[in-house]
This record gives structure tokens, C-alpha cells and sequence, in this order.
């Protein structure tokens, strides 16, 4: 198989629709040749890429405008057949006139010589410049404002914009209680600069299928891949199921910024049979603990004042309570945080590699096994006619002793 | 679930607007969707996806279920689209990137699944950069790499939804995809992911 063959064939090979010898060709030639592996590489980024693409919602208004306006198409169709064409006979003449029109100057058209190149050719003119002008249009594009990428980031600002907003006002309130009020401002612009950039969990799961004998080399090859991207092995499992075909199941955590690279590399171990991709935003917990927090912290610091001026042992024993209490409360949600952070910086990836079993090609045969196998039909066919004509023999050579004997007398 | 698409499509045909809405309701995210990835703007999309959705109804009777209605469906609302894109070539009309009204531009996109409202500045430029490669495509590919990669239509359906023959479903679709590709390499997205995340370990 050439590249340009190959190359002609790789959307068929991502999507499964390649018989198996021409799939087996194409991934030999894989195999081998490098560049054509790194086309495979990017065109199943891109497909990766397409399908992962959030559906966009419909507008609340769609459907109610929709229906409004199939409301007024009703009565056209509810008078039924007869009254339908009542009204097409009532428009008939109207009809026939413009049609009688548009064949005139068919014909008109058609006499004075136009024919069907010079009626292709002003359509094509008239299309030309409209398409540069997409062109030039595509090319302002970057420079432009107020573009069609642009919809997209706007909502996403508002939500950050607003919950930046009342972070500071939450921050806000007790500071103007007097508190630690410099301090905890300073941390408060660090932490919105820092969820700006939204805070995502990348997850997926993929169930690869490979061949028998290369089952064992799959699962090393999955370790060295982990490793090699700088990721681990959570944990993983291996059971045989009743055909005596093994499962193993990985849980792999990857440097969120190897993710895609260790999915393409682990879906190329095998045959792709499943795969799924998800996305998690924790951003707004994270703001929700960072403020949760520095509040925390204000009312440490407030108690603190008060344990200095506490008078009575009851007094100092209460808000001894209340700090520990406060600490363990902070301790909890910074677990947390730290916990979050790890989930985002290091994507999960649920890998169930299953070996199945290579059913023997017949367009290969083995010569020599077939040799034998009819050499064993022949020596038990043997066997069998033996069986059948041994017993007859021994009767036949019975009769004749008698027979020689009997003459003999 | 086919059973009462039938009996839902019956209702339609006698004039049931309520059975139509049900319809509507089953379909319009997709319709709406594959409408939107075609035109790229969300007005010329809801125009688009309400006429194809009109014209399904005030059609119904030539629907005589030799197709799924999904695919007569898809079948509509490619045509929409196509005569949309076609018509806005021969007459230049507003270019796709016209912002549909500058004041307002908040309730167009709603992010869907997610609870949150915004979906991390990333994904959002990962999806207007591809958005963008999908839009530079000609429109007869694009119309297969949508159907196919964003809405999930096989090879089949697309050849038969786009009345064409399957050899040309295959080689475009292909076609499409490698300059799609080209297209997202050169805005360098694929290794600005890398970049960006990196940059955010980096910052913490």
C-alpha cells in the first residue's frame, strides 16, 4: 500500500469502516512509515477534537416562536382536501399566468442563442466575487472585534466577573470590621487573578480490544506509555472471564497537558471500542473555598484578639473550642483544595484493555498441518475399510480350507 | 420509541399542533445544532432550523416513511442550509462574522449538560478556533464532517440524507477532515492546549 493510498483511506480506519484485510494492509503500513502514522495522529485529533465540541443550546424563545408560527400555517391545513383545492382552482388562473409567462421567456431566451454554456457562465460570474468576498470578510476576521468567536469567552466572563464580584464583597464585609484587613485583601486579588483561568477536570474512559498474542505486550506497552508521559498507574486489575480471554483495567492519572498524546498512543495499542470523554469546572469551588477560608481565617484572628483579652478560664476555654474548632474546618477545606488541585493537574483516563481471540485467517492456509491432518483421515479411513472387509475375508478363507480339505479327501 | 414516532407523525398529518410541538421537542436540539455548525451565527440558525422545522410540517404528507424521519428530517434541514449558504454567496448578503446585535449579545450561547455557567476560556477557544476551521471548509464538505463528527450520522445516512452516492460521502469526508486539520494546525491549537495548561501549573 502506497502512502497516498493509505492516506486516502484513514477516515474509513478511524471510523471503523475498513474490511479486514485492507484494514491489516493499512496498519502494517502504519507501522512502518512514520509520517503516515503521524497524519493518522492528527486526523484523529481533529475527529477527537470535532466530537468532543459542546452542543449548543437552543434559544428559550425557539420553540414558542416556532410553534406560533405552525399555529398560523394550521388553518391552511386543517380545512381538509376539498376546500385545498377550492383554493388552488381559485389561484389556478394567476398560476397559469405566470407560468404562461416564465415559458415565454424560456423560449425567448432559449431562440436568441443563450445556450447552456453562456447560461452556466454568468451564474459562475455571479458567484466569484461574492466568494472573495467571504474571503475578505474570513481575513478581517482576527482584527475585528465583535466576531463570531467572540459570543463564546462573553458568557463565560460575566459568571467569573460576577462571582469575583462578590467574593470582594464577601471579603469586604469583615475586613470593614477592622481585621486583618490589608493581609487578607492582598490574598483575595491573588486568588481571583489565579481563577480567571478556569480550573477543568479532564477525564475519559476507553476500552481497547487487542489481539490474543499481543495482550501482554499491550499491558507493558500501557505502562511504558504512562511512564513515559509522566503519569502513573492508580491502580489496575487483571481477570480472566469464562472463553479464557483476560480484561485488564487501568487507572491512570496523566499530566493534564499529556492527556490527549497518552489517549492517542494508548488507542493505538488496539482496536478502539468505546470512548468517552468528560470535563469537569471546578472553578466556582475553588473561589467557594478560597473565600470559605479566608472568612475562616478573619474570625481565627478576631478570636485570637479576644483570647488576649479573655479574663475568666471559662471564657478562655470556650474560645479555645471555638478556635480548634475553626482550624480543623480550615484544615478540611485546604485538603480539599489541594485535592481539586492534584484532580486538575493530573487528568484520569479509565483504560479496560480485552485481548480476543485471533480467528485463524483461512485466506492463509497451513500446508503442512493440512498434510497431516489428511494423512490421520487416511490412515483411519484405512482403518474403517479394514474393519469392513477383514471379517468377510476370514469367512471367505474358512470356506475355502473346508473346500481344500474336503477335495483332498 | 418508533411506534409512537408514527403515531406522532399521524397526529402531525391531521393537523395536531401539539403532536408537532412533542416532534419539535424530540428534534430541535440537532436540528438547531446542525443548523448552527452550518451557518456558524445563531440567528441565521434559528431562521434556518424554524423553516425546516415549518416545512416539515406543511410537508408531512410527502413524508411516506421510505426513510426514518430522522433522515428525511436531516434531509430538510441540509437543504435549508444549503440554499441559505448559497443564497447569501449569489447575493452577498451580511458575512457570517456580522455580530447579531452588539448590544445584546448574552442569551445566545447558553453552554448546555453543565450546571455552571461558563465552561473554562480554553474549551471556548478551542470550540470558536474550530468553529472557525469548520467555517473556512466549502459547504458541501462541510455539511458531511458536521453530520458526521458532530451529529454522529453514519456513512450511510449521510449518503442518503445528502442524496448522493456513497463513494463521494467517503472521499469528501476524508478530504474535509485533512483540511480541517491543516486548518487547526496552523492556528497552532493543537500545541497551544499544551501550552496554556502548562503555563497554568506553572502560575500556581
Amino acid at each position: 500500500m502506497t502512502c497516498e493510498e493509505v492516506r486516502e483511506l484513514l477516515s474509513l480506519y478511524i471510523d471503523g469502516n475498513l474490511d479486514p484485510s485492507t484494514r491489516e494492509a493499512l496498519e502494517k503500513h502504519i507501522e512502518s512509515c512514520a509520517e503516515c502514522e503521524a497524519e493518522l495522529a492528527g486526523l484523529r485529533q481533529t475527529v477527537e477534537i470535532l466530537r468532543s465540541l459542546e452542543e449548543v443550546e437552543v434559544p428559550e424563545t425557539f420553540r414558542s416562536s416556532l410553534m406560533e408560527k405552525v399555529r398560523e400555517v394550521e388553518p391552511a391545513r386543517a380545512p381538509g382536501l376539498k376546500s385545498r383545492f377550492a383554493k388552488m382552482f381559485s389561484t389556478g388562473p394567476r398560476r397559469a399566468l405566470v407560468l404562461a409567462a416564465a415559458a415565454l421567456i424560456l423560449v425567448v431566451a432559449v431562440n436568441s442563442g443563450m445556450g447552456t454554456l453562456q447560461f452556466g457562465e454568468p451564474l459562475r460570474l455571479g458567484k466569484s466575487p461574492s466568494v472573495s468576498a467571504d474571503y475578505a470578510a474570513r481575513s478581517s476576521t482576527p482584527s475585528s472585534g465583535t466576531t463570531v468567536p467572540k459570543p463564546a469567552p462573553a458568557p463565560a466572563a460575566p459568571p467569573v466577573a460576577s462571582t469575583e464580584q462578590a467574593l470582594t464583597t464577601k471579603q469586604m464585609a469583615p475586613a470593614g470590621a477592622g481585621v486583618a484587613a490589608p493581609n487578607v485583601g492582598g490574598q483575595t486579588t491573588y486568588d481571583i487573578t489565579q481563577t480567571v483561568e478556569r480550573e477543568v477536570i479532564k477525564r475519559a474512559s476507553l476500552q481497547v480490544e487487542s489481539p490474543q498474542g499481543q495482550f501482554d505486550d499491550a499491558s507493558r506497552q500501557v505502562m511504558f506509555i504512562v511512564e513515559a508521559n509522566g503519569g502513573f498507574i492508580q491502580d489496575s486489575s487483571v481477570f480472566t472471564d469464562g472463553d479464557q480471554k483476560r480484561t485488564a483495567n487501568f487507572n491512570i492519572r496523566v499530566p493534564v497537558d499529556n492527556f490527549t498524546k497518552v489517549l492517542t498512543q494508548i488507542e493505538a495499542l488496539g482496536k478502539v471500542q468505546g470512548r468517552s470523554m468528560g470535563t469537569q469546572d471546578v472553578t466556582d469551588q475553588f473561589i467557594d473555598l478560597e473565600a470559605y477560608i479566608a472568612s475562616r481565617e478573619i474570625q481565627q484572628s478576631r478570636l485570637r484578639d479576644l483570647l488576649s483579652k479573655a479574663k475568666t478560664v471559662d471564657e478562655i476555654l470556650r474560645i479555645e473550642n471555638e478556635l480548634n474548632r475553626l482550624r480543623s474546618e480550615i484544615d478540611s477545606m485546604k485538603g480539599r483544595i489541594r485535592y481539586l488541585k492534584n484532580a486538575v493537574e493530573m487528568s484520569s483516563i479509565n483504560l479496560a484493555l480485552r485481548e480476543y481471540r485471533v480467528i485463524p485467517d483461512p485466506s492463509k492456509p497451513d500446508l503442512w498441518k493440512d498434510m497431516w491432518n489428511a494423512f490421520v483421515r487416511s490412515v483411519r479411513n484405512i482403518a474403517i475399510l479394514l474393519g469392513q472387509v477383514v471379517p468377510y475375508l476370514a469367512v471367505a478363507w474358512f470356506v475355502w480350507f473346508l473346500y481344500v480339505t474336503a477335495k483332498k479327501k | 420509541m418508533a411506534l409512537s414516532e408514527t403515531a406522532l407523525l399521524d397526529e402531525c398529518r391531521r393537523g395536531n399542533a401539539s403532536a408537532f410541538e412533542k416532534l419539535v421537542v424530540l428534534y430541535e436540539k440537532k436540528v438547531y445544532n446542525l443548523a448552527f455548525r452550518m451557518v456558524g451565527n445563531h440567528e441565521d440558525a434559528s431562521d434556518i432550523a424554524q423553516e425546516a422545522f415549518l416545512k416539515v410540517y406543511t410537508s408531512l404528507d410527502q413524508f411516506r416513511g421510505e426513510s426514518s424521519f430522522s433522515t428525511w428530517l436531516y434531509r430538510v434541514v441540509s437543504n435549508a442550509c444549503l440554499d441559505e449558504l448559497r443564497h447569501r454567496a449569489r447575493h452577498k448578503v451580511v458575512s457570517i462574522d456580522t455580530p447579531v446585535s452588539p448590544e445584546d449579545p448574552s442569551p445566545r450561547q447558553i453552554p448546555s449538560k453543565d450546571p455552571e455557567p461558563g465552561h473554562g476560556i480554553e474549551r471556548a477557544e478551542v470550540s470558536n478556533a474550530v468553529q472557525q476551521g469548520i467555517k473556512e471548509l466549502p459547504d458541501d464538505h462541510r455539511i458531511i464532517l458536521v453530520l458526521r463528527d458532530i451529529q454522529g450520522l453514519s456513512y450511510e445516512e449521510i449518503a442518503q440524507v445528502l442524496n448522493m452516492p456513497l463513494g463521494t460521502v467517503k472521499s469528501r469526508l476524508n478530504r474535509a477532515r485533512l483540511s480541517l486539520r491543516d486548518r487547526l494546525q496552523s492556528m497552532e491549537l493543537f500545541s497551544t492546549l499544551g501550552v496554556r495548561t502548562g503555563e497554568r501549573g506553572e502560575s500556581r
